[in-house]
C-alpha cells in the first residue's frame, strides 16, 4: 500500500519567504553536531533575585531526533540556556506576574541574524517589533511579565511569521508562563506543538514533515500517567503552522483559558464551564484544560486532523518501508501530535459487566461498490434483530446509530473488509477497553484488539448523555476514513420519537476519490439533495466534521448572502448551559472531530442554502434548502 | 434563568480579566409596560432583549417577542384555578411553568410550541408536597423544590426535558428542619449556575447546595432572619462562587432587619450585610448580566441596587415588584408584580 498522502495545510498565506531546504545529519559530510535534548517543560530557566528573573539563552544548530533517538536526525536551530545543551522546546520561562524579566539572548550562528519574538509585557494589543540579534552578538531584553497567562517566545533567522519560518528555524520556540500572584501552584504539564516541514517556493509543504509535542512525534512522545480522580491540568501551545483540533478520548475536559502570543483569556474557575472533548487550536494559539479522569485505562489526547497523525515519510528522505502486517495499530500506524495517558487506580464504575441486559446491535464493516485497492470504498450496515440497514449497497453514507441515553448497548463490530479495522466511539464516555484504539485502549496487559478480516469485536457501553457523537475507524485512519468508515452516533432520550426530518444530521467528510477532494461530502454526497424545511417549524441541526484533513471548515446557513440566526444548544454532545445557549449568526467554524448542535427555525418561505467552505471562503459543497410555507 | 457572563471574545475577556473598565452607574431605566392582565405575576423569565415570559395567578402565562411592547396571553387548559408562581423559559418557544399549592395544585407544565399546547409533566398527589420553585441547567436538565415532608426535603429532578420527574432519594439529602420549605413568592428560591451547581434557599434561612448536578447535597446555615413569615425568599449566583440571598418578613414589608447576605465561596458561608443594606423586604434578587458586581433586588414596596456584590445597597426609585429576570448576556430585564404589573429594565 502506498503511504497515505499527508496534507499539511499551512494556516496562513502571507508573502513567500526564502525557504532553505533541510540539511540532514545523516549525510556523512557535515561535521557532527550536538544532539538536541527533549525538554519536557518540567524545569524552569533563569535565576530569580528579588523580583527580577535573569535568563541567559543562546541559539545554536544541533541534531534533532523527532522520532526515536535511534532514528535519523535532522539539523535545526534550537535554544539553550547559555552554555547548556540545546533543547526542544526551548527553555521554559515561568514567572509570577509583576516579575521583571531580564533576558540575555546570544546568537551563536555564524552568518544569520536571530530575530526574537515574544519577549514583551502581556497583554499587548499588537506585538512589538521583534529583537534582531546579529551573528555573534548578545542582546539584553528587559520587560515586566504582565498579566497571568500561557504565552510563548520564538525565533527565526528571517522576518518570517511564525507559521512560515524556514524548516531549519521551526523549532526555535519556548513556553513563557506568567502565574498569578499568590495563585495556588498546581501540578500541570506544558506541551508545545511544533511543525517541521520543508515548504516549496509555492508554499506547498513537503510530504516529509514532523509534527511534535514537546519535540517528539508519537509514539515517542512522553507518556503521562495519573491516578483515578487526579485533577489533570495541561497547557497546550501551538507554535507551528498547522491547525490542531485536540481531542481527548473517553472524557470531557474543561477549557480554562484561550489565548495567543500576545494575550490570554483565563476563565475564572467560577465561570460557566466550557466542557468539550475537542478544542480547535489555530496556529499561534494556546489553551489550557482541566480534566479529572474517573475511569482507568489508556486514553489518547491527540490532534484529530488525520493527516497530522498518519505515519510521516522518513525524515531523511529515504523511501518508506513497504506496508507490512501491523501488529500494533497505535504504535505502528500513528504519528505526530499524540499523547498517551495512562490512568491507574481501582475503577469503581465497572459499567460493562456481562450480566447487564443490553440492546444488541451489529455494525458490519462492508466493502462498498466503486472502490479499488488504491481508493477503497468501505461502509457500514447496521443490524438489529435481523433487520439490516442498508440491506444492500451503496453503504454511503453510513447509517446513523440512534441510541437511548442510559440504555446499555452491545455493538458487535463485524469486519467483512479485506483488512483489519477497529471502531472508536468518538465522544462517548465509556470503558477504555471499548474505546477502539487497537493496541492501546484498555490496559497494557489487555489492550483492545484490532479486528482482523472475518472477525468481530463486541463494544459495550451505556451512553450517559444525549447528544451528537461519531463512530469511526481508528485504524489506518487516512485510508479507512476516506473509504467511508465513519458515521453519526446520535444519543437521544427516546429513540421512538426520533424524527430525522426535524433532527437533521449534517456529517461532513472527505470524498472517497482523490480527484474529488476539492469538495466535501455532506452526508455522503458532493451534491446533496435539497433539504425541505417548513416555516415556523423548528429543526435541530447536528453538524459533524469528520473530514480527514480540513480543520477549519465553515458551515453557513444563508439566505442570499445573508446569514440567518440560530441558537447554539450543544458542543461535542454536551448540552450548553443556558447562559451559553444564545442566539447568534448562523455560521460555525469547525475542527475535525468537533460536533455542534444548533436549533434553527425558518421564518419565511423561499430558497436558502447550507454552504460549507474552507477557512477563506472557497465553496466546498452546497446543500440547497427549500423553505415551504 | 441566565445568571452569568461567559466571555467568548478574547478582547472582551481580557478587558474583564484585567482592570475593569469603569461601569456606568446610570441604570436602570424603568419602563412600565401593559400586560393586559390583572393577576399577580410572581414568575418572569427573560431570554433576550426581545423575548420574555411571565406567569401568575389564575393560570396566567404571558409572552412577548418584541421587547415587551405587546404581551400575548397564553392559555393553559384547565389551569384557571392554578397560581403559576414560577416560569422558566428556555427559548421563545419552550417554557416550563410551575403552579403551587397543596396536593394536586402543585404541578409543572411545559410547552414546546410557544404555548399552543401544554403538557402536564408533574402532577403531585402527595398531600404534604407543596412545590415552590424550579430551575434548569439546560433545556433538558432541571430540578423542582417542594416544602419538606416529615423532615425530608422533597426535590424532583429531570434529565429529559421533563419527560420524567423523579424524586431525589432522601438518602442523598440532609435532614430538613421541622416545616422547612421555601416561600413561593418569586420563583427564585432555586439558583443554578453552569452545568452542575445548584442552591436552594429555604424558609429556615438555610441553603441547600449541590455542585454535582444534584447527586449529593449539603446544607449551610445563613444569618438571615427566620420566623413564620421570614426567611430566604430569593437566591442567585453570578458565578459558581458569588451569590446573594435576600428576604425579610413579608408581613413587614418596610422593615429591613437581617434580610440580605452574601457568599464568595459558593454558598458555604454567608455574611450578613449590616450597614447600608436593603431598604425593605425583598422577594427577588438577580445579578445584572455584563456587569462585574452589580445586582438588583426587588420587593413589593421597592427595589435596591448593589455595585459591590451585595456588600452595600442603594435604594432605587421603583414601583413594587415580586420578581425580576434578565435575558442571557442581556442588560434588558423585566420585573413583574401585583395587578399584572410589568416593567422593563434597561440597565
Amino acid at each position: 500500500m502506498d503511504s497515505a498522502p499527508v496534507r499539511l495545510i499551512l494556516a496562513s498565506s502571507v508573502a513567500a519567504l526564502t525557504l532553505a531546504g533541510p540539511t540532514f545529519a545523516a549525510d556523512g559530510h557535515a561535521p557532527a553536531l550536538e544532539t538536541i535534548r527533549i525538554n519536557d517543560n518540567r524545569g524552569e530557566a533563569g535565576s530569580l533575585q528579588g523580583t527580577t528573573l535573569t535568563v541567559r539563552l543562546e541559539t545554536r544548530e544541533g541534531e534533532w531526533h523527532p522520532d526515536s533517538d535511534r532514528d535519523p536526525g535532522i539539523n535545526v536551530l534550537a535554544f539553550a540556556v547559555e552554555g547548556g545543551p540545546l533543547q526542544i522546546p526551548g527553555p521554559l520561562i515561568r514567572v509570577i506576574e509583576g516579575t521583571e524579566v531580564q533576558a540575555f539572548v546570544r546568537n551563536r550562528l555564524e552568518k544569520e541574524p536571530l530575530i526574537v519574538h515574544g519577549m514583551y509585557t502581556r497583554p499587548a494589543a499588537t506585538a512589538p517589533e521583534p529583537v534582531v540579534i546579529e551573528p555573534g552578538q548578545v542582546r539584553e531584553i528587559r520587560f515586566r511579565a504582565g498579566a497571568p497567562g500561557t504565552y510563548y517566545y520564538w525565533g527565526a533567522t528571517s522576518h518570517a511569521t511564525l507559521p512560515l519560518r524556514a524548516a531549519r528555524d521551526t523549532q526555535l520556540y519556548g513556553g513563557f508562563l506568567v502565574e498569578p500572584r499568590g495563585g495556588a501552584a498546581q501540578s500541570e504539564r506544558v506541551f508545545l506543538i511544533g511543525v517541521w516541514a520543508t515548504v516549496s517556493d509555492t508554499l506547498v509543504p513537503s510530504d516529509v514533515n514532523r509534527m511534535v509535542m514537546n519535540g517528539k512525534s508519537w509514539p515517542h512522545t512522553e507518556r503521562l500517567s495519573y491516578q483515578l480522580g487526579d485533577a489533570v491540568h495541561l497547557r497546550i501551545i501551538n507554535v507551528g503552522g498547522a491547525v490542531h483540533p485536540m481531542h481527548l478520548h473517553g472524557f470531557y475536559f474543561k477549557v480554562d483559558s484561550r489565548g495567543d502570543e500576545r494575550a490570554d483569556a483565563i476563565f475564572p474557575a467560577s465561570s460557566s464551564p466550557r466542557l468539550v472533548n475537542t478544542e480547535r487550536l489555530a496556529p499561534g494559539r494556546t489553551f489550557s484544560l482541566t480534566w479529572t479522569p474517573t475511569r482507568a485505562g489508556n486514553w489518547l489526547f491527540h490532534c484529530h486532523d488525520m493527516s497530522h497523525i498518519a505515519p510521516a515519510l522518513p525524515i531523511d528522505g529515504s523511501k518508506p518501508a513497504e506496508h507490512q502486517h501491523v501488529t500494533n495499530h497505535a504504535l505502528e500506524m500513528m504519528a505526530g501530535p499524540v499523547v498517551g495517558i495512562s490512568v491507574v487506580g481501582k475503577d469503581a464504575s465497572a459499567s460493562a459487566s456481562n450480566d447487564t441486559k443490553r440492546r444488541n446491535l451489529r455494525l458490519i464493516a462492508k466493502v462498498d461498490t466503486g472502490g479499488d485497492s488504491k481508493e477503497p470504498a468501505y461502509g457500514f450496515a447496521l443490524d438489529e434483530a435481523g433487520k439490516t440497514t442498508p440491506a444492500a449497497p451503496p453503504y454511503l453514507p453510513s447509517p446513523p446509530i440512534i441510541l437511548k441515553r442510559g440504555e446499555p448497548v452491545s455493538i458487535s463490530v463485524v469486519n467483512e473488509l479485506p483488512e483489519a479495522t477497529a471502531i472508536h466511539w468518538h465522544g462517548i464516555e465509556l470503558d477504555s477497553y471499548y474505546d477502539g484504539v487497537a493496541g492501546f485502549s484498555g490496559t497494557t496487559a489487555r489492550p483492545s484488539p484490532a479486528i482482523a478480516p472475518g472477525q468481530s469485536f463486541e463494544a459495550r457501553f451505556t451512553p450517559p448523555r444525549s447528544g451528537t457523537f461519531i463512530y469511526h475507524t481508528h485504524v489506518d485512519e487516512m485510508r479507512q476514513q476516506q473509504a467511508g468508515l465513519n458515521g453519526a452516533l446520535i444519543v437521544v432520550d427516546d429513540p421512538a420519537t426520533y424524527d430525522p426530518t426535524h433532527d437533521i444530521v449534517l456529517l461532513v467528510s472527505v470524498p472517497r476519490k482523490e480527484v474529488e477532494t476539492d469538495k466535501v461530502y455532506i452526508n455522503g454526497s458532493t451534491t446533496p439533495a435539497a433539504l425541505e424545511l417548513k416555516v415556523g417549524e423548528r429543526y435541530r441541526l447536528r453538524f459533524i466534521n469528520i473530514h480527514i484533513f480540513r480543520p477549519s471548515m465553515r458551515m453557513r446557513l444563508l439566505n442570499g448572502d445573508t446569514l440567518l440566526t440560530w441558537r447554539g444548544i450543544a458542543k461535542d454532545g454536551m448540552d450548553l448551559p443556558l447562559d451559553q445557549s444564545v442566539v447568534g449568526p448562523s455560521e460555525i467554524q469547525m475542527g475535525n472531530g468537533e460536533t455542534y448542535d444548533f436549533e434553527f427555525s425558518p421564518t419565511a418561505p423561499g430558497d436558502m442554502r447550507l454552504d460549507v467552505t474552507n477557512a477563506v471562503g472557497d465553496l466546498l459543497t452546497r446543500m440547497p434548502i427549500r423553505v415551504l410555507r | 434563568m441566565n445568571r452569568s457572563v461567559w466571555p467568548e471574545v478574547l478582547p472582551l475577556a481580557i478587558a474583564m480579566s484585567g482592570v475593569l473598565v469603569a461601569l456606568t452607574v446610570a441604570g436602570p431605566q424603568w419602563q412600565p409596560q401593559t400586560s393586559g392582565v390583572a393577576s399577580r405575576l410572581r414568575g418572569v423569565s427573560a431570554i433576550s432583549n426581545l423575548v420574555a415570559w411571565a406567569s401568575g395567578a389564575n393560570g396566567t402565562v404571558l409572552r412577548t417577542l418584541n421587547g415587551g411592547r405587546t404581551w400575548d396571553v397564553l392559555h393553559v387548559p384547565d389551569a384557571e384555578q392554578l397560581d403559576f408562581r414560577d416560569i422558566d423559559a428556555m427559548s421563545e418557544r419552550d417554557a416550563y411553568v410551575l403552579s403551587i399549592g397543596p396536593g394536586e395544585a402543585s404541578r409543572i407544565y411545559k410547552t414546546t410550541d410557544a404555548g399552543a399546547h401544554w403538557t402536564l409533566q408533574l402532577k403531585n398527589t402527595d398531600p404534604g408536597v407543596f412545590l415552590d420553585a424550579m430551575a434548569f441547567w439546560t433545556p433538558a436538565r432541571g430540578i423542582a423544590f417542594s416544602d419538606s415532608v416529615d423532615r425530608q426535603f422533597v426535590i424532583f429532578s429531570t434529565a429529559d426535558g421533563g419527560g420524567t420527574w423523579s424524586r431525589i432519594p432522601s438518602s442523598t439529602l440532609p435532614e430538613a428542619l421541622p416545616s422547612e420549605g421555601a416561600y413561593a413568592a418569586s420563583g427564585t428560591n432555586v439558583a443554578m449556575f453552569g452545568a452542575e451547581d445548584v442552591w436552594i434557599g429555604t424558609s429556615a434561612a438555610r441553603v441547600l447546595r449541590s455542585s454535582n448536578g444534584g447527586k449529593t447535597w449539603s446544607v449551610h446555615p445563613t444569618p438571615l432572619a427566620t420566623g413564620s413569615s421570614a426567611g430566604i425568599f430569593s437566591i442567585a449566583f453570578r458565578d459558581a462562587r458569588h451569590g446573594i440571598i435576600v428576604g425579610g418578613d413579608y408581613r413587614k414589608e418596610q422593615e429591613s432587619i437581617d434580610n440580605v447576605a452574601t457568599t464568595a465561596d459558593g454558598g458555604v458561608t454567608w455574611t450578613l450585610v449590616r450597614q447600608r443594606g436593603l431598604s425593605g423586604f425583598r422577594s427577588a434578587v438577580a445579578p445584572v448580566p455584563n456587569t462585574a458586581r452589580t445586582w438588583i433586588a426587588v420587593g413589593p414596596v421597592g427595589a435596591d441596587r448593589s455595585d459591590d456584590d451585595g456588600r452595600t445597597w442603594t435604594a432605587l426609585q421603583s414601583d413594587g415588584f415580586d420578581t425580576v429576570s434578565f435575558g442571557r448576556r442581556s442588560q434588558v430585564g423585566w420585573a413583574t408584580g401585583a395587578r399584572g404589573r410589568i416593567a422593563r429594565l434597561d440597565w
